[in-house]
């Protein structure tokens, strides 16, 4: 211990006498943390904040029940084999009920596929049916989520609002121009602007697991987006039991469950599911990251990762070089000193852990410069609203750059192991010299 | 200055591990950019080619002013008639621009296997204008397997289903049809009535790949096609997987009862004239009485996967290469600092000697310039070998919106090799001018009794 620290502190003597030479190699590992930092927390944002939309847009909870199998084919086709009976839905409202503190909504759902008609209009529809009350906590900060008109109230029993692409079909739209965004808070601003509807009673036909038909009227009291087009197209969404009317049926797909920790969801997940087989029951209590329903959020966050990878090592390679060029050069010059230094009973491993503290060292005053420089940028950026557009999501995405003491850790401890690996390749060969030829200069 | 070019190349040499390192960083960084810029050219020419000819936007498309959004809830008022269509269609003729015209309509209806219907959106296509679309050059380029279907053979190549249907993967499964019409041919039919709520049903059901289209007519009638479903396919967008259709443009018709299309979708020899055949198009048919919106594939509105990708992978390409420019620009300005402070004794001598301020920063620019030029030559070999393991290499991936997966694809286009490459000399030679032209501020005596020498 009294040796590394007499090293770090000679480490950081040669640094301070050298820093014209290192100041090159710092800036470069500066922006180099920079940019890592910056692309990593642009990209971190990015997913988090689009899961958090996604979660309060959908009304996802933190963890969802079901039965096991309710994601695969054979439930597109048979769906009311997987439909939670009354039996299922009192295990589970037991199990909220005993778990008052943790539990802040349990809403459950039915999605039900059918043709919605509004005069010589028809469209396929996608029925969300819910509990409104518990979709309303579910919804987080998303609770006003109409576009134009207003959400369903709890005492609507036939109240639906439809996708912008639906009801458009249905001769719905939105009128006028008004403002639906609030700019500060990218989310509709809570006040009922009007409609455009050639009719608001729709007439929604779905057909009952054994093919009887059903058809029942549902009321648009408001209408909103999707956030991907192609889903934007068929959602609705409606009370609960409007949903099970139309399928003559008391069953449920799943619930939603939100959390007042939602980071113990793996704990509760657990619980449930040896309570349930407990009880004879087959559930599958189950995070929506880890269903067939996450498949697009997944591959984004792949795509994401692939093009953070490839800058991450360009990067570092980059970092690496700057650092080995100045290291290679300190190392040159100080040859005599290496010498006198071993000479006075500094062993090699001595001088290559020197030379390894100072790209270190050099790699602090990098990180400290390029923390300050990417906490800057990123204040500058988030402050500025800049705002684009995604792909397939239907709005735009204000740009933010995300900053965490991991992404920064992480940045940091990247470089420095850049920058030790390359004074370490810097030196030893200087290192390797006897000690004489060392006095001498030679090389 | 007549050899100032080759005093400077020889300098490059008197620091070899040096200005190897700069060399090796410029040509990683240039390398990271080639493999950038080639995936998001793969990607712009896949996901041209799927919004062209899979999603069926055409390089230009034409409808009835106001159908985009209202055709499906009032098909008779804002969809061409015949009348109408021919003059499209003839127009199209007379345009040396335009490669061919294809007639589409759109419409709703439900899909049934005779014991269970779907919703279905479905698409109305001549069989032989479809073939030429799935057999153009520009698809077969960007992405030969978006051509083929998943199962089974496209309508205009079986002659003997004349009523021959495509389903989306996701809706065949679910209307329980594994079979398509070249697996049943000459197979006895299933049974006229079948025991859907019998384990029976499941047996019954792939014994022939008879579909049932029901929809509306029009003028509010219940109406019904039969077709055979010859091919399944994945559909461009995931979600319509569980309802997408292509029927025979006669069926569909037959169907709704009517003679009208939905919209007319336009090829062009030169895709950059897409905007212009848009305009005049619109023109020539305003000049006939014909209201109509014209629209692009690089419309947002009509085309908004396309775009909006486009729109963030450019965002995406050009930030990265924004940020390595940015690193490599400082990495060789390091370099050139400590070659500097290593020679100022040098330029001492050189300025004792008589030359100007402006020929060493001369010099030391067109090193920096070489220094560049090679790391960026080498960087170039290296992506472009890199290029050529990755695509032998057979690796698959799914991007996001694509239902199952693409070979990984680098395809570098020259123009993108070549404006990243010239963002760096410039960056380069500008921080070593701005280096170099501080030191030499100094007098010639500070010069040579430099201590950094």
């Amino acid at each position: 211990m009294k040796m590394f620290a007499l090293l770090l502190r000679l480490a950081v003597r040669n640094v301070r006498r050298g820093w014209r030479h290192s100041i090159a190699a710092i800036g470069t590992m500066a922006i180099g943390f920079v940019a890592l930092a910056t692309f990593q927390g642009y990209l971190s944002e990015l997913l988090e904040s689009q899961l958090r939309m996604n979660f309060a847009r959908n009304m996802l909870g933190d963890l969802m029940v079901r039965k096991p199998g309710a994601g695969g084919v054979d439930a597109r086709v048979r769906p009311d084999k997987y439909w939670l009976d009354e039996k299922d839905q009192a295990f589970v409202d037991g199990w909220v009920k005993r778990h008052p503190a943790d539990v802040k909504a349990a809403m459950r759902s039915l999605l039900v596929e059918g043709v919605a008609n509004a005069g010589p209009a028809s469209a396929a529809f996608m029925l969300f049916g819910h509990d409104i009350a518990q979709g309303q906590i579910a919804r987080r900060d998303w609770q006003w989520y109409a576009w134009a008109g207003r959400p369903a109230r709890v005492d609507e029993p036939n109240a639906v609002v439809a996708g912008l692409g639906l009801a458009q079909s249905l001769g719905c739209v939105p009128k006028g121009n008004l403002q639906v965004f609030d700019p500060k808070t990218a989310k509709p601003i809570p006040v009922e602007r009007p409609m455009d509807c050639k009719t608001t009673t729709i007439q929604l036909t779905g057909s009952s697991p054994t093919g009887r038909v059903n058809a029942l009227d549902g009321e648009i009291v408001g209408l909103t987006s999707g956030g991907v087009r192609e889903f934007d197209q068929r959602l609705l969404w409606g009370p609960l039991s409007l949903a099970q009317d139309l399928v003559g049926n008391k069953g449920v797909d799943g619930y939603q469950i939100v959390l007042a920790e939602p980071q113990r969801a793996p704990e509760f997940i657990a619980q449930m599911a040896a309570e349930a087989k407990a009880a004879g029951l087959t559930l599958e209590p189950i995070l929506w990251q880890e269903t067939e329903m996450a498949d697009l959020f997944r591959r984004g966050k792949e795509m994401l990762s692939m093009y953070r990878n490839l800058v991450v090592f360009v990067l570092l390679v980059i970092a690496g070089s700057a650092v080995l060029t100045t290291m290679a050069k300190t190392v040159r010059e100080r040859t005599r000193e290496i010498g006198t230094l071993r000479s006075l009973g500094f062993r090699k491993g001595h001088m290559l852990l020197m030379f390894a503290l100072e790209a270190a060292v050099l790699a602090l005053v990098s990180g400290l410069v390029g923390l300050a420089v990417a906490t800057g940028l990123r204040f500058g950026v988030n402050s500025a609203g800049i705002t684009y557009r995604a792909g397939m999501l239907a709005e735009d995405i204000v740009l933010e750059i995300g900053g965490s003491a991991s992404t920064y850790l992480t940045g940091f401890a990247f470089l420095t192991a850049v920058a030790v690996i390359a004074g370490w390749l810097a030196a030893r060969n200087v290192v390797q010299l006897r000690v004489a030829q060392a006095l001498l200069g030679e090389h | 200055m007549k050899s100032a070019w080759a005093f400077a190349f020889a300098n490059l040499r008197r620091n070899r591990k040096r200005n190897l390192a700069t060399v090796a960083a410029i040509a990683f960084g240039y390398a990271g950019l080639v493999l950038l810029g080639g995936y998001a050219v793969r990607i712009e020419r896949f996901l041209k080619a799927n919004a062209v000819f899979i999603q069926h936007a055409n390089h230009v498309a034409v409808w009835v002013q106001g159908g985009l959004d209202n055709a499906a809830a009032e098909p008779d008022k804002y969809q061409f008639d015949k009348a109408q269509t021919d003059t499209i269609l003839a127009w199209a003729k007379g345009d040396k621009r335009v490669e061919r015209a294809t007639r589409y309509l759109r419409g709703f209806g439900m899909a049934g296997n005779a014991c269970a219907t779907r919703p279905a959106n479905l698409l109305g296509i001549d069989p032989q204008e479809h073939a030429a679309l799935l057999q153009h050059p520009e698809l077969l380029e960007a992405s030969p397997e978006l051509a083929r279907p998943a199962q089974g053979q496209w309508a205009y190549q079986v002659k003997d289903a004349p009523r021959g249907v495509a389903l989306a993967a996701g809706l065949q499964k679910v209307l329980q049809k594994p079979k398509v019409f070249d697996e049943v041919r000459g197979r006895p039919p299933a049974p006229t009535v079948l025991d859907c709520d019998t384990p029976k049903a499941v047996e019954q059901l792939a014994a022939d790949a008879d579909i049932q289209i029901v929809g509306q007519t029009y003028d509010g009638t219940l109406n019904a096609v039969d077709g055979q479903m010859v091919a399944s396919f994945h559909a461009a967008e995931p979600i319509a997987e569980d309802t997408a259709m292509i029927v025979p443009l006669a069926s569909l018709q037959t169907l709704y009862a009517t003679e009208r299309i939905t919209y007319v979708g336009l090829l062009l020899h030169d895709s950059a004239d897409a905007g212009q055949v848009a305009l005049d198009l619109k023109a020539a048919l305003a000049a006939k009485d014909m209201k109509t919106d014209t629209y692009t594939y690089a419309d947002q509105t009509w085309a908004p996967y396309y775009v909006g990708t486009m729109a963030f992978l450019g965002s995406m390409v050009g930030f990265i290469t924004m940020l390595v420019t940015a690193v490599l620009v400082f990495t060789v300005a390091g370099a050139m600092t400590l070659a500097i402070l290593e020679r100022l004794r040098e330029f001492g001598t050189w300025r004792a000697l008589g030359f100007e301020r402006g020929h060493v920063v001369g010099l030391l620019v067109r090193e920096s310039l070489l220094v560049s030029l090679i790391g960026l030559a080498v960087g170039l070999a290296i992506g472009l070998c890199a290029a050529f393991a990755i695509n032998s290499g057979g690796f698959r991936f799914s991007p996001p919106g694509v239902a199952g997966s693409i070979q990984l694809l680098i395809t570098p286009a020259v123009w993108a090799c070549a404006a990243q490459a010239m963002l760096l000399p410039p960056g380069i030679m500008v921080a070593t001018w701005w280096v170099v032209r501080g030191q030499m501020r100094k007098k010639p005596v500070d010069l040579l009794n430099a201590a950094t020498a």
